[in-house]
């Protein structure tokens, strides 16, 4: 019973929360300056994915990374976080469903989240989105660290 | 005698009286003062309450998620993605080139596989070159868009211009077959030509595929 406690408090602690969030921050920061770089790269990645029509894959393939970034730094900041993880929270449904439906199509391609020639997507890959997906869930739930929040109530007790 | 009593009396009365007057102005001012305090006390008091609801409702504001925010994300996201995408040289184009290229001719499924029986036209497969490997028309040659130039150089430089060339190999993402038939028109070929239904239509009717 206690071991449970013990594991639900810790499961839902606020410092687990800000080491995922840092963590969702810096990896989609990251995943974005590749393909800023690259954008023709990077539309091709999405072109192999065979599921945007091909009047949006342009289109996508330059405003993506930019939500990417954008995201990034606003979590990583804690300005406007939930919204941010709210946004992350849609990529990531968005890049499991594609692959999902690219494993079930047997289409040969690589992921395209960090460079464009990677190895080519497997199960882990899926694996990979869902873990990511989870912790995302977390902090929208648990993150409580290091907002502008608390700097608030700490405002307040002084009045 | 009682006289000079009275005057005495009425003079100590005009002296207390005028003292009490200036008591009573004193009171009325330390009235005054406090009514004073008292109304600025309960401004303060106010403003206080104030500055605590706005600074709670600041607070609350953070755990709430707007859906001006995501306009807010997105339209920089756009924005800055437009924007680098124009001053960037190796940029993509945001309108597709095949809406403003001029569209090939299109070539039925059943007179293609007449040609091909005769021998008469070249079959081009336009894309990358792990979909070409997986299946693709018995005898066409893969000319992917990002390695045309140099499979062009390899193959297809000394080739008549007249000779008629069937591409096909689009899928949802891409119209590779409008792009390369684009590229090899601006080549001087003549007789470039797309395959309607591409390879769907090819397979579907049976017609000979490899591997």
């Amino acid at each position: 019973m206690k071991s449970v406690t013990f594991l639900k408090k810790a499961l839902s602690h606020p410092y687990l929360a800000l080491v995922f969030r840092l963590y969702i921050a810096g990896l989609f920061f990251y995943a974005s300056l590749h393909k800023i770089n690259y954008p023709v790269e990077f539309a091709e990645t999405i072109a192999n994915y065979q599921i945007i029509p091909y009047w949006g894959v342009n289109i996508m393939a330059i405003v993506l990374p930019w939500c990417e970034l954008v995201c990034g730094m606003l979590l990583i900041s804690g300005i406007r976080a939930r919204s941010a993880t709210v946004i992350i929270g849609c990529l990531l449904i968005l890049f499991t469903t594609a692959t999902a439906v690219s494993l079930v199509r047997n289409n040969p391609i690589t992921c395209g989240c960090f460079n464009t020639i990677g190895e080519r997507i497997s199960l882990w890959t899926f694996f990979r989105d869902v873990i990511w997906l989870a912790m995302t869930v977390h902090v929208f739930f648990f993150d409580k660290a290091f907002h502008l929040k608390k700097r608030f109530s700490m405002i307040l007790k002084e009045i | 005698m009682d006289f000079l009593k009275n005057t005495g009396s009425f003079a100590r009365i005009q002296e207390l009286n005028v003292d009490s007057d200036k008591e009573n102005i004193e009171l009325q001012k330390i009235r005054e003062k406090l009514t004073g305090t008292r109304l600025r006390l309960e401004v303060l008091e106010r403003a206080k309450a104030r500055v605590i609801s706005v600074i709670n409702r600041e607070a609350e504001r953070s755990k709430k998620v707007y859906p001006m925010d995501f306009i807010l994300i997105l339209g920089l996201a756009f924005l800055l993605g437009i924007i680098v995408n124009l001053s960037n040289p190796a940029g993509v184009d945001l309108i597709p080139l095949t809406w403003s290229n001029k569209p090939s001719s299109g070539i039925d499924v059943h007179w293609a596989k007449l040609k091909y029986d005769k021998e008469s036209s070249l079959f081009v497969d336009a894309r990358p070159p792990e979909f070409f490997k997986e299946r693709h028309l018995r005898g066409a040659i893969n000319l992917p868009l990002a390695l045309f130039d140099f499979i062009y150089k390899m193959k297809f430089s000394k080739l008549d211009p007249k000779e008629e060339i069937i591409v096909y190999g689009r899928n949802v993402s891409r119209l590779y077959d409008e792009e390369v038939a684009f590229k090899l028109a601006s080549r001087g070929h003549e007789n470039v030509k797309v395959l309607l239904g591409g390879l769907p239509a090819w397979e579907e009717n049976g017609y000979p595929v490899e591997p």
